[in-house]
């Protein structure tokens, strides 16, 4: 025994308590699968009962399958349009993993464009007038697409304390093809990728008071961290309520994430979202045959509702590795868990047996927080300000190169991959990222690793 | 074809094992050597069904087409079985595998043929953008445009035989004259689809039964019997059974169709014979579960270690039969029959208790 506790004390540089949790190897609680093929995020949480396994591949189908052109035969599925992003929910979440954002150097249809205009008069933020809320760029036949994005690529050379040097790239993004015309002062634009959809159960069956307890809006034990809470409208209640989900926390729900993708990249409406988003002046738009009213039907939209919520977090796969749990140390030691929070217990009302009662791993407080001027898209969305983000969960992050081919990560896929993820994080993050800077080469790279093992 | 089919008489005679030398090991042997078998039967099946689309194409009639046809399938039913293997990270659909080029659905016909309303649908009609019709752009167009346009596999080639399935009662209804030149537009083209596609299959399945041939140097069987795999093997297996059972076959095939009383959901719609299609891949799993010899069936595991599961499985095994040789076809109507859809919904439960059964066995036998 003495023998054993020696080793471990020589292997690691620092003394280590053996701080390491490994509940943390089951990040989505009992439910976790065990798998790190391609398919790793699409399975069902373990423990599902029958009933609802049947309803989550039902809505898998509808998640997956292409929506069509309205009126046709298969007419659960018609609608698209008439001005979309994608075809399917699956399209840009391929496997319910993430999209690419970039393909062939080019945008791929996975990163979507939200606009806005300032009014000039009130100075508030509007959706855009002429283009409205997010463009699309396709349109159904006989209607056309709205434009589309190209990118070109800055790249920024940079050096660590120790002389190694990295490499970052930042989109560029530009417009073409605007069949309303160009973009104008005023107009402020956000890129925004697919993420993975996995736990998103999980995350919306998290306590409100157990995220409150994390959000410190004035900072008033001064670590330079803030963590805002998102409020935004609940639709179905009429209310104002917590916002979890999107890129800047502005969905209260799962099943308002869902219908407001439906509708945002699909063009298709829901009892939730029943107008189509096709603006008095846009023509062709406004004439195009529906899919019905609403086209996304109720118990579809509850299947693939049920679906997103039953998505399972895969379990990590080195979680024993000393080099991952010295990172696992590293990245506590940095803070990095300040905003990254490791763990949360679930709630207890869920219709879902296998969401209550869970402790679970995400690695975030999906609060608001500064991340600095250079990842700031200057458009502020319900109290998120420009420069706001929701810190993302961290789960299933080494396993997207498994599922999608890629590691782009953050809000527009800039980051290659996790390395220059954490590189890109300021504002509230920059003494973190000092820390990390400042690490020696082999404490970076067994953070990083130990991030990949999540 | 003759040591092919004797082979699989040999695999397939004896039905119980002898439990004593049964492992891991010798379970993982017999599904690499039936793997081996049933893709080989995939492989000349499908040469027959190129040989029949070569003669349709050639002279076309109402003759060579039902030749066709029935080439077509027994091609399906020599390539079901082989679905056992599938989700195991095997040759078939690990990345890069030809899977998705092979049985991918569902399909939008519109990508590749004329349909109702649109006559000048699918790349066999659009001249302008697609000049000529080859291989390599029918595999750059496969799931390109969106994951249902797919443009190769059996699916394609059963919607070029059979048409769409505009029929209450039975399935489509085209007519050989679509490839007569000169009575339909661009029956020309639509041969030269149809015959690429069919030597596109036959090299496909090729590839993948290579790599399970032993006296191949450096194929895939070498790797998956390494002795120091065997744990991880046996388990990717039998996760690969666990997901075709209950996820694929009992959910994707069955309960989707039924819930959404969906025609497009249902697996061979143009044919109209996806009940038999569910008998082709109960033959492929009862093989490696029950059937193999000497030993190396999962039945023969679980009589050494709990002879009472060894029981339950072969029991799951038949209530799985018997629930899918009772759905009435075809499939498509059932869906919206008050007794068929009782009796779909009783085969989905079987699958669903044989997968959970075979989860059980995992945990036994790990």
């Amino acid at each position: 025994m003495r023998f054993i506790l020696l080793i471990v004390f020589i292997s690691t540089p620092f003394k280590v308590t053996w701080a390491f949790a490994p509940a943390s190897e089951y990040p989505g609680g009992s439910g976790t699968v065990t798998d790190s093929s391609p398919r790793a995020f699409s399975h069902p949480l373990k423990g599902t009962s029958r009933t609802e396994r049947r309803e989550f591949f039902v809505g898998n189908s509808f998640f997956r399958d292409p929506w069509v052109t309205a009126p046709a035969s298969t007419e659960a599925r018609d609608g698209l349009g008439p001005v979309y992003n994608a075809v399917s929910c699956g399209s840009c979440h391929n496997q319910d993993g993430r999209g690419a954002a970039y393909r062939d150097h080019g945008v791929d249809f996975s990163l979507i464009f939200r606009l806005s205009r300032w009014n000039l008069t009130t100075h508030e933020l509007e959706d855009h007038p002429v283009y409205g809320e997010q463009l699309n760029p396709l349109g159904v036949g006989g209607v056309p697409g709205e434009g589309s994005a190209s990118v070109v690529f800055q790249y920024i050379v940079g050096t660590y304390p120790d002389g190694e040097m990295y490499k970052l790239r930042r989109p560029l993004f530009n417009f073409s093809a605007l069949i309303y015309g160009a973009l104008s002062q005023g107009d402020v634009f956000s890129a925004r990728v697919a993420p993975q959809v996995i736990g998103l159960g999980l995350v919306e069956n998290i306590d409100e008071v157990d995220l409150l307890k994390h959000a410190d809006e004035f900072d008033v034990n001064a670590d330079g961290i803030s963590g805002r809470p998102n409020y935004v409208t609940a639709i179905d209640q009429g209310m104002s309520a917590l916002g979890r989900f999107g890129w800047k926390a502005n969905q209260p729900s799962v099943r308002q994430q869902v219908a407001g993708a439906f509708l945002g990249d699909m063009g298709l409406t829901s009892s939730l979202f029943p107008r189509s988003t096709c603006l008095k002046h846009q023509t062709e738009c406004v004439a195009a045959p529906s899919g019905g009213e609403p086209e996304v039907e109720d118990l579809v939209l509850e299947r693939v509702v049920t679906y997103s919520q039953l998505l399972a977090v895969p379990k990590r796969r080195n979680s024993q590795d000393p080099e991952v749990v010295r990172g696992s140390v590293l990245f506590k030691k940095v803070s990095c868990n300040a905003c990254h929070v490791e763990s949360h217990l679930t709630g207890t009302s869920s219709r879902f047996a296998v969401l209550n009662n869970q402790l679970i791993w995400p690695y975030s407080d999906f609060l608001l927080h500064d991340m600095g001027p250079e990842l700031a898209d200057h458009r502020p969305d319900g109290r998120a300000s420009g420069s706001e983000w929701r810190t993302p969960p961290l789960w299933g992050i080494g396993l997207i190169p498994a599922v999608n081919g890629h590691s782009n990560l953050l809000h527009d896929g800039r980051a290659e991959d996790v390395e220059q993820a954490i590189l890109w994080h300021g504002g509230e993050a920059q003494s973190s990222i000092d820390g990390f800077k400042n690490l020696p080469k082999e404490d970076r790279q067994a953070l990083i690793k130990f991030v990949n093992d999540l | 074809m003759s040591t092919k089919i004797s082979l699989l008489f040999v695999v397939l005679m004896p039905l119980f094992a002898s439990a004593q030398t049964a492992s891991k090991e010798r379970f993982l042997q017999g599904y690499a050597d039936f793997a081996w078998v049933q893709y080989s039967a995939a492989v000349d099946t499908a040469k027959e069904l190129e040989r029949a689309i070569k003669a349709l194409t050639t002279s076309p009639s109402a003759d060579t087409l039902q030749q066709a046809r029935l080439a077509w399938t027994a091609a399906r039913a020599a390539y079901l079985p082989t679905e056992a293997f599938r989700m195991a990270n095997g040759p078939i659909d690990r990345v890069g595998g030809p899977e998705s080029f092979l049985n991918a659905w569902p399909l939008d016909e519109s990508a590749i043929d004329y349909v109702v309303g649109n006559t000048g649908a699918g790349i066999i009609n659009n001249v302008t953008e697609y000049p000529t019709i080859s291989a390599k752009v029918l595999i750059e167009l496969n799931e390109k445009a969106a994951e249902n346009s797919i443009t190769t596999g059996y699916h394609a080639i059963e919607f070029l035989l059979w048409g769409q399935d505009l029929s209450v009662t039975g399935p489509g209804e085209r007519g050989f004259e679509d490839f007569v030149i000169g009575v339909s537009p661009n029956a020309e083209r639509r041969a030269q689809y149809l015959n690429v596609i069919a030597t596109l299959l036959v090299e496909h399945l090729s590839q993948v039964a290579t790599e399970w041939d032993q006296s191949n140097a450096g194929v895939y069987v070498h790797t998956f019997l390494q002795p120091q795999s065997v744990d991880q093997q046996f388990t990717a297996v039998l996760q690969g059974l666990i997901t075709l059972i209950g996820d694929e076959l009992s959910q994707e095939r069955m309960y989707v169709a039924l819930d959404a009383r969906s025609q497009e959901e249902e697996h061979s719609c143009f044919s109209d014979q996806t009940h038999l299609d569910f008998i082709s891949d109960f033959r492929g799993f009862e093989m490696l579960l029950r059937g193999l010899s000497d030993g190396q069936s999962l039945m023969a595991m679980l009589q050494v270690k709990n002879p009472a599961m060894a029981v339950a499985l072969n029991t799951a095994l038949d209530e799985t039969y018997a629930a899918i040789v009772a759905i009435p076809a075809p499939f498509d109507q059932a869906i919206f029959d008050v007794e068929g859809r009782v009796r779909i919904l009783r085969a989905v439960e079987a699958h669903e208790n044989l997968a959970e059964l075979l989860a059980a066995a995992q945990a036994e036998l790990d």
